[in-house]
């Protein structure tokens, strides 16, 4: 009943719930009958619980055309809209500052000096640090790298993309939101029709270069 | 003794033993063998006192089932580094050997029935190795991700490798049936126990771990196609952000209403604004039953009338028969008694001058939040609500009262039950 209450608060707060925000709420929701349960509870109020792939929990609107319902989700849209160039532009620099080629999943985890070491050692990936601290969920006045990087990754924190595991070691890892990111992203990106293009390997290295 | 010495012990021991071990592993029949003159019985010693082997001299040694396996993971391990077996050539084999030990047991040639009945357990152990094999490296890629790819590209290449291996693979060894053993076996009993008794288990075993591994598998590559995509997507947005290019669809509200964007992630001020209840008040607990116990007005009309013509109703809730709690009915029954009050007054009547009468059995606020939910599915009716700002929830509105005036000539739902 504990359990169930709790789950109730978080997903009535907007929380989204996934293994590595919230490990035993996720558990609990993983159960199908214990999600039914919550469902039921938040029937009468017009709600239900969502998931992308069950990495993620959140509320949704069961009645997502009546108007109320309507204007809130345009500005959940708008709100993603608004993110999704410095969102974008932190997971592209990650991912090249990585040297990874895949984009960054729930569960995946980095060292805030791993990536520390990139980012004062390569002129480009400090530029990109610098016009990132420029923009509005991750702005500062701080001039250090390393303070940059952290204001970076303490909005990426505050948007509920990554969680801090270990404070002394600093070690970030990206919860099931992300998941919901990447949703989001294909959704604007398939409306804008942008293009896809093949040569994405050969733009990240001509930005490189 | 250091950790050292007794791993070089063991290795002494297992070369020293290495031409009688084979023996016990070969026949593998649980039986013990009769080994008439051991190669270094020193060696043998330390298997027999570190319990690898078992047994002695008169009833003869059998290979614990640690040796076996030891001895299996390392066949198991050539097979996997030449090639997995080849079901149709694999058979094809079986049957020469079959035939060569028939015809040699036929003519009593007993160095060929020694050499062809090697072959046949040598064919039946490489099967179950080699099939060993294919499962362990499933479960490992399985557990691990394909932990060994370096990249996200080489994972989608071993995966779809591996999905379309391990498809065929068991498809071919779905050919490896009992009847077809037992033909191959005739009536030779070294054969029946070898192909009838000992691989069929094995066989089953590892076929349905592959079937189960499929499935997984599949989904496996499905998200790493998916991550693909991801990175793709993520590097193309990127581009054309950079380029000077604003985003500026607006997608309709259909569009809205089927995507992610449709969460709730307004905190909870919006909801509870939605719901004029003080969640965190006093009587929270009762929210929680109340607001499983609702149902529409037409369900709670037949609920009440069930309960009040038949007693404790059983009705049907998401597909299940249960019985209705006495919160409910206590609930329900009330509210009822409220609109019939109401109806009978004919003019506004307060919720909570009706609880104070007749209803104070009851908690105020829950009482007040179920009847405040029954009536937002009754719009006709007219309800004036009484309402307080703030409390914990700082901005929100709380309802802390509420007034029904239903005239005397309304003909509603509230007059059915009378």
């Amino acid at each position: 009943m504990e359990m169930h209450k709790a789950t109730l608060t978080a997903l009535q707060q907007g929380q989204f719930i996934c293994q590595y925000t919230q490990p035993e709420l996720h558990r609990y929701l993983s159960d199908e009958a214990n999600r039914d349960s919550v469902d039921r509870d938040f029937t009468p109020f017009g709600y239900e619980v969502a998931s992308v792939a069950d990495e993620v929990y959140y509320l949704a609107y069961a009645n997502p055309l009546e108007s109320v319902s309507a204007n809130k989700i345009r500005a959940q849209f708008e709100q993603y809209r608004d993110l999704m160039s410095p969102v974008v532009s932190f997971l592209g620099l990650l991912q090249r500052a990585g040297k990874k080629t895949e984009a960054r999943n729930v569960g995946d985890r980095f060292q805030f000096s791993d990536l520390l070491e990139p980012l004062v050692n390569n002129p480009a990936h400090g530029q990109q640090l610098d016009k990132l601290v420029n923009r509005v969920p991750f702005k500062t006045t701080k001039t250090h790298p390393a303070e940059k990087l952290q204001a970076v990754l303490d909005g990426m924190v505050k948007l509920g993309f990554l969680v801090s595991l270990n404070k002394t070691q600093a070690v970030y890892v990206f919860t099931g939101k992300i998941e919901h990111f990447h949703k989001a992203l294909t959704f604007i990106f398939e409306a804008e029709d942008i293009p896809l293009g093949d040569d994405g390997d050969q733009g990240t290295q001509q930005e490189l270069l | 003794m250091t950790l050292q010495q007794a791993i070089e012990a063991l290795g002494r021991a297992l070369i020293g033993a290495s031409a009688d071990i084979p023996k016990l592993i070969e026949e593998q029949l649980g039986e013990e063998v009769q080994i008439v003159e051991l190669s270094s019985p020193k060696a043998w010693q330390f298997l027999l006192s570190h319990q690898l082997v078992s047994g002695n001299e008169d009833d003869g040694y059998t290979a614990s089932p640690l040796l076996n396996d030891i001895v299996i993971s390392l066949l198991a391990d050539q097979v996997r580094r030449k090639t997995a077996p080849d079901v149709a050539d694999w058979l094809d084999d079986l049957r020469r050997a079959a035939d060569q030990l028939r015809l040699a047991e036929r003519n009593d040639a007993h160095a060929d029935v020694v050499r062809y009945r090697g072959q046949v357990r040598q064919l039946v152990l490489s099967m179950t190795a080699g099939l060993t094999s294919e499962t362990l490296e499933l479960q490992y890629n399985l557990a691990s991700n394909f932990g060994t790819c370096a990249t996200l590209d080489e994972k989608l290449i071993e995966n779809r490798y591996l999905v379309k291996r391990t498809d065929n693979l068991t498809k071919k060894l779905a050919l490896i049936n009992n009847p077809l053993l037992l033909e191959i076996a005739g009536e030779n009993s070294f054969l029946i126990t070898q192909l009838y008794h000992r691989l069929p288990p094995k066989l089953q075993e590892c076929r349905q771990e592959m079937l189960d591994a499929i499935p997984r598998l599949e989904n496996m590559l499905f998200k790493f196609q998916e991550h693909s995509e991801q990175a793709k997507r993520l590097l193309a947005m990127e581009r054309y952000l950079n380029s000077g290019q604003l985003l500026s669809f607006e997608p309709s509200e259909e569009q809205l209403a089927n995507s992610c964007f449709n969460s709730s992630d307004q905190g909870e001020s919006s909801f509870y604004a939605h719901s004029n209840v003080d969640f965190y008040g006093p009587h929270q607990e009762y929210y929680v039953d109340i607001v499983r116990s609702m149902r529409k007005p037409r369900e709670l009309f037949e609920l009440v009338s069930k309960i009040r013509d038949e007693g404790p109703a059983v009705l049907s809730r998401g597909g299940h028969e249960e019985e209705v709690t006495p919160i409910e009915s206590l609930y329900t029954t009330k509210y009822y008694d409220f609109l019939r009050y109401a109806k009978r007054i004919g003019e506004p009547v307060a919720l909570l001058d009706f609880w104070s009468v007749q209803a104070q059995d009851l908690s105020a606020n829950a009482f007040l939040y179920y009847v405040d939910n029954q009536l937002e599915h009754l719009p006709e009716l007219a309800v004036e609500r009484h309402t307080r700002s703030g409390g914990r929830l700082s901005g929100n509105t709380i309802i802390c009262n509420l007034s029904l005036n239903i005239p005397t000539h309304h003909r509603g739902e509230a007059g059915e039950g009378d």
